[in-house]
């Protein structure tokens, strides 16, 4: 199969001045806070692709880790699919650990990012761009990497997917504004991972049923708390989780959850 | 395996501001390019025995991790927490404080 090449894409906007401005605010606080630890020499290396998309000598700043592929699209200035399949073709397929896809999808596509300047739509293009509709667990790359002639895979695992829901659910009830709210506008994905979990799942995977349980429980809890513009989501999401539980096929210790936490909140 | 170790010294009373400076950005993990900026800044004989120790935690894949300190009335305790390449590097830190201006350096390890 021949590859196709994909080009750097239109990156004109870099230029503008209004976007450098705001750029400049986002790179304060990425030294602040995930560069922290970052020497100068690496640092401006960092900062010329944070700002134009070049990244000099990727072999000394890096590439071959599995965290690379994701710390270059989380920077790369358009967050766009145009953007992350040109990371993807470019950057992709040098980890020898082959673990670049799964920490890619646990640490950016299924992680909070709104704590470095992501907003919802990007967040939400994001996850679109790299996961189906349906919970899978490999997950293939939407392009070919060009350095291994083939698309990348990773597993994501159903206690991770679980566990971000769970966690972030619960921050977007407590008000958190710091917490990405991407996760309540996409319950069908939540839901077809739960219709893969079976008893095994959870005899065998720690706190994935601690984490369901307590994600179950949140479906009762008051939304009082949660920032106004959340509320209206909040609710929508709650209530399509709980009728589907009712509805769908679900292995029957799934079931039981439900019902255990259903009681206790009667 | 971790060791803790402390590091005992002595700073001149009208220097203990920038000592303070520098151990907090430590404190706080700020052990990249901030680090780097203040020492140039601030104690520029001592550039390029801090270039040394961050060469070599760089070329451990490690960072400096200072745990704790207390600078009082010139008196100073450093309570660092590290693996085996802090063990190999404590001499070129101790080279780097004495740079810095710390008299006296003496090492009271924990090896645990």
């Amino acid at each position: 199969m021949t590859v196709r090449e994909i080009e750097k894409p239109d990156m004109s906007f870099t230029e503008d001045l209004w976007w450098q401005k705001r750029r400049e605010a986002l790179w304060q606080q990425y030294c602040e806070f995930q560069y922290d630890g970052v020497r100068k020499s690496k640092l401006k290396v960092l900062e010329k692709y944070f700002f134009t998309g070049e990244l000099e000598s990727p072999k000394d700043h890096g590439r071959g880790s599995p965290g690379f592929l994701g710390s270059r699209i989380d920077t790369f200035p358009l967050r766009k699919p145009e953007g992350w399949d040109y990371v993807i073709y470019t950057f992709g397929g040098y980890d020898r650990l082959n673990l670049e896809m799964k920490q890619l999808l646990e640490n950016k596509v299924l992680a909070s990012l709104t704590n470095r300047g992501w907003t919802l739509e990007e967040e939400l293009a994001l996850w679109d761009h790299f996961l189906p509709e349906r919970y899978q667990t490999i997950i293939k790359s939407p392009v070919f990497a060009k350095r291994q002639q083939s698309f990348l895979e990773g597993e994501l695992h159903i206690d991770v997917v679980v566990m971000h829901y769970s966690v972030r659910v619960e921050n977007i009830l407590d008000g958190l504004a710091g917490s990405s709210p991407k996760y309540i506008y996409r319950p069908g994905y939540l839901l077809s991972a739960i219709e893969e979990i079976t008893p095994e799942d959870i005899s065998s995977i720690k706190y994935l049923d601690k984490n369901l349980q307590n994600l179950m429980k949140l479906c009762f809890r008051s939304h009082d708390s949660a920032l106004p513009e959340f509320k209206y989501p909040i609710d929508n999401f709650i209530r399509e989780f709980k009728q589907n539980m009712e509805t769908l096929r679900f292995d029957p210790i799934v079931k039981a959850i439900w019902e255990d936490v259903k009681r206790e909140h009667s | 395996m971790e060791i803790y170790v402390t590091i005992k010294g002595k700073v001149e009373p009208d220097k203990m501001a920038e000592f303070n400076g520098l151990f907090d950005l430590m404190v706080a993990g700020k052990t990249g390019a901030a680090l780097e900026t203040y020492g140039e800044d601030t104690f520029p004989a001592a550039e390029s025995t801090l270039e040394k120790v961050l060469d070599k935690f760089e070329a451990a894949y490690d960072s400096i991790n200072l745990e704790s300190y207390t600078l009082e009335q010139g008196k100073l305790t450093l309570n660092f927490m590290g693996s085996y390449a802090l063990e190999q590097i404590l001499p070129d830190l101790q080279v780097w404080l004495l740079a810095c201006g710390v008299k006296d350096v003496e090492l009271e390890g924990n090896w645990v």
